[in-house]
């Protein structure tokens, strides 16, 4: 249905994917630029780096695809008194509106960071019949899991908070910390993308797995917070619920 | 008679009002951005052992990143949305019979967010920048310089978004056109890396193009990097240029307005 509705204004369509395709390129082109003009990221070749990059625009056009929507039909619903009917489908309100929120323009930024990654493949010569790229497919589940979690967060909160558009800025801004290799920050900055928010998960991690290898003490490491960030907006979710039923008793 | 202008500026000061939660927000945001860029030049000047980088000391950079937020506030621009809304919903009818001229009241009603967005955002921001990130602020010549060239710098903006906002009469929805002005203007105005990171060809092109004018060389002004006769050549050419799009402006409304009145009746 969303994609009739986009498909209305045809013109807009295409030009709206173009746009979106050259603002996910202009990325690997300031990384480009940044590698040509200085050595770059220390322990970071100009490669290994895109690898990071394009699994970060790859996860984010995933979300996008299937997640991003949800909060803003949240909002929406919740403003215009019309969340009730989510409470009285036969399924649990989280499940439907997560099967039912599709923003196609996530298509524009999955082809882009895949065909980043394939690239850097290409490049560095990577094995996929290995740990590592098991470990890499793993660490991006986990990163989709992250961002799946930070969603539910953002649409318990709109029950909330009134302005809760503002706290989409905010998470965005948050996610360029994933844009870097995590090793760049300090020791506080990195503690807080690894095991508060872990932040780390999106790109850093798989790439690092990939071209590095993982451990399990490392892999649990890393897992632990992510799974544990699910629990908890999970948690959030249902109290959220809890409170948006008995408020409309 | 100057009143009803004032009466746009107030508008939009308003509208600031109402939205003020997400300014308090980009207080939070833009000292974050600022922070990322810290660690990540950090690491590359001190892996690459140079103190300068295509003319720029580490703490230089750090200021061109933090200048360009502020820059980034004063030019934004909504007016491409509103043309799009407004067109959709028919409510350009309205605007159209306000006193003030269309062109003068929405640029006014931006203006109006400037004022609300200078106490707001950017001097706390300016005063975070300098604590934390040693960021210098220049004397007064050089500060009047630099809020010259911004303000055209404004108007240059303002002005690429007055026209993106105009394909909407013929396109209907520019969702699309909108989305791609903000990424390409500001890659190309230098709001990512500064334009002497750029190979050498797209320099010289940049030099006649109007982009430059809007970040760039503005941001350059602040770091003293421009003689008096530097300054003068970027005043001449934002001039031009906003001589250039003005008269682009005429012509598609004349042609837009036909069509508008056309569609009316």
């Amino acid at each position: 249905m969303e994609l009739s509705s986009e498909l209305a204004y045809k013109w807009n369509f295409i030009i709206k994917s173009i746009a979106l395709i050259i603002s996910c390129i202009i990325t690997p082109i300031v990384t480009l630029l940044i590698y040509n003009n200085t050595s770059g990221i220390p322990g970071w070749s100009l490669e290994e780096f895109i690898l990071l990059q394009g699994t970060f625009i790859f996860v984010l056009g995933i979300a996008r695809l299937f997640m991003f929507d949800f909060p803003s039909k949240i909002i929406s619903n919740v403003r215009r008194g019309e969340f009730d009917k989510f409470l009285l489908k036969p399924y649990s309100p989280l499940l439907y509106l997560t099967f039912s929120s599709i923003q196609i323009e996530g298509i524009a930024e999955l082809t882009t960071g895949l065909c980043l990654i394939v690239w850097s493949f290409v490049k560095l010569n990577l094995d996929i019949w290995s740990f590592g790229f098991l470990f890499y497919l793993m660490f991006i589940a986990l990163g989709i899991l992250f961002l799946y979690s930070f969603i539910i967060l953002i649409s318990s909160l709109s029950f909330l908070i009134v302005n809760s558009y503002a706290l989409f800025d905010l998470f965005f801004k948050l996610t360029d910390l994933s844009r870097y290799p995590a090793s760049i920050y300090g020791l506080t900055v990195r503690f807080f993308v690894t095991f508060l928010l872990p932040l780390a998960i999106l790109g850093y991690y798989p790439a690092e797995a990939m071209l590095r290898g993982a451990n399990l003490g490392l892999i649990l490491q890393i897992s632990i917070p992510v799974i544990l960030f699910f629990f908890i907006t999970l948690f959030l979710w249902n109290r959220a619920m809890r409170k948006y039923s008995s408020a409309g008793g | 008679m100057i009143n009803k202008y004032l009466a746009s500026i107030r508008m939009g000061f308003k509208d600031m009002i109402v939205y003020r939660f997400h300014l308090y927000m980009s207080l939070i945001t833009a000292p974050l951005s600022l922070l990322i860029y810290y660690y990540l030049w950090k690491s590359i000047y001190s892996y690459a052992g140079q103190a300068i980088i295509n003319g720029f000391t580490f703490n230089a950079l750090i200021t061109y990143y933090a200048i360009n937020t502020i820059i980034g506030w004063f030019v934004y621009s909504e007016v491409d949305a509103w043309f799009e809304q407004n067109i959709i919903n028919g409510e350009l009818i309205a605007d159209l019979l306000i006193p003030v001229n269309l062109f003068s009241h929405y640029f006014l009603v931006h203006r109006g967010y400037s004022i609300f967005g200078l106490m707001v955002e950017t001097i706390p921001f300016l005063f975070i920048a300098k604590l934390v990130f040693n960021i210098p602020i220049p004397g007064f010549w050089i500060l009047m310089a630099f809020i010259l060239a911004l303000f055209f710098a404004v108007v240059l903006e303002f002005m690429i978004s007055y026209i993106v906002g105009l394909t909407a009469f013929w396109l209907k929805r520019i969702t699309g056109i909108r989305k791609a002005r903000r990424t390409i203007v500001l890659f190309l105005a230098g709001g990512m890396l500064p334009l002497s990171f750029f190979p050498q060809w797209f320099q010289d092109i940049s030099f006649f193009l109007p982009f430059k004018y809007i970040r760039d060389a503005v941001v350059n002004i602040w770091l003293g990097n421009y003689e008096i006769i530097g300054m003068l050549q970027i005043y001449l050419l934002q001039i031009l240029w906003i001589g250039v799009l003005g008269y682009i402006i005429y012509l598609m409304w004349k042609r837009a307005s036909k069509r508008f009145s056309g569609a009316g009746t």
